[in-house]
């Protein structure tokens, strides 16, 4: 299972996801972004400002999953804001990655490194 | 100034004493600008859609302060408008204060907020405005810029970003705008309210684009012998200084 198949599913139950992208190689979710242009953005070399503008998204109720970032965590004044980053990781698993996403306030989410 | 404008000036000036710190005269340069949105109409009816007795109003219009120092500013103007605001006010925008959008931390951050969610208003289609009170020095942070430019890729036409440019003027603050894809409108006197106002029902109507307001603005504007003067930017006023303040003012 790849992550753009899994999101493109999972953006089907949830109306309110919203992907930003901030990966320097190139669109990483070319079916999410057709299945739902309105509802992803690519954002290369925008990474230092990705987290706040997360934060005006999940302000007026969306839920924010930030991947490509260099970012290694996700601290906001306001922990209430559904605002995940998405990082790839030795240690990351798809099990529960949903309920990951589905969670309560800010987090970071850690896939396998390979698809 | 207006009564309005002269009783605000007292109301924040008197919180950045209960505080025990603050940005008198920083205060003072963005307060103009903030009376203007949420006082200024048009036909009788508020340019800035808001309701003091329901704050999370779903279509109201959001007012993001990026620019942290103005925040007694803001508390005076929404205490002025109805809300009502806890006894224990916090030093920093959050946003568990009624009126308050977002919760800030850092430089920049709130013009980062303003644009998702502008963005938002976009993807949703919302008929509703963000309008954003920016300090100059946060266009020194390389973010500042990636938000500019994201604002003006998107065509986040429902963002209105006010300038509150109360250092030795950037002559090229239009220039860099307009180069990125903003319309720039620039007040000549950014402390009148009737210019300023306008100058909001202008950005209304700005399609297609972001706008950005330019404010060239003075520190400690409204108090002759502080106006202007570096001195008097991060001062609380002391009780004689406070007499002569009231004095000038009433």
């Amino acid at each position: 299972m790849t992550l753009d198949l899994y999101l493109t599913k999972l953006g089907l139950k949830l109306k309110h996801l919203v992907v930003l992208d901030v990966n320097f190689e190139g669109e990483l979710l070319k079916d999410f972004s057709s299945a739902y242009p309105h509802r992803y953005l690519y954002l290369p070399s925008h990474g230092a400002m990705i987290l706040e503008m997360a934060v005006g998204m999940a302000s007026l109720g969306k839920l924010v999953l930030v991947i490509g970032s260099e970012l290694k965590e996700a601290t906001l004044p306001d922990s209430t804001l559904n605002v995940k980053l998405v990082m790839r990781d030795k240690k990351g698993t798809w099990d529960g990655f949903e309920e990951g996403v589905r969670a309560f306030g800010v987090g970071v989410l850690l896939l396998p490194e390979e698809e | 100034m207006n009564e309005q404008q002269k009783q605000l000036r007292l109301e924040a000036l008197g919180l950045i004493r209960k505080f025990g710190r603050g940005h008198s005269g920083r205060a003072l340069s963005a307060i103009d600008l903030i009376e203007g949105l949420y006082f200024g109409t048009e036909n009788g009816r508020h340019i800035f859609a808001y309701d003091a007795e329901r704050p999370q109003w779903e279509e109201r219009d959001l007012f993001v302060l990026s620019k942290r120092e103005a925040l007694p500013a803001l508390y005076a103007v929404l205490a002025k408008a109805g809300y009502q605001l806890p006894e224990r006010l916090s030093y920093f925008p959050d946003r568990k204060i009624p009126g308050v959008e977002v919760s800030l931390e850092d430089h920049a951050y709130g013009l980062c907020a303003a644009v998702g969610l502008a963005q938002t208003i976009k993807m949703d289609r919302l008929n509703r405005h963000v309008f954003c009170l920016a300090a100059d020095y946060e266009f020194d942070t390389g973010k500042a810029w990636e938000a500019v430019m994201v604002a003006a890729q998107e065509k986040l036409d429902r963002l209105c970003v006010v300038l509150d440019e109360n250092r030795a003027g950037d002559q090229r603050i239009q220039e860099k705008f307009e180069a990125f894809g903003w319309r720039v409108i620039k007040l000549r006197d950014a402390h009148d309210h009737d210019e300023i106002v306008y100058g909001y029902m202008r950005a209304r109507l700005t399609q297609r684009k972001p706008t950005l307001i330019w404010a060239p603005t003075k520190k400690s504007a409204g108090i002759p012998f502080a106006e202007r003067k570096p001195e008097y930017d991060d001062v609380v006023f002391s009780d004689e200084e406070m007499d002569e303040i009231k004095k000038i003012l009433i």
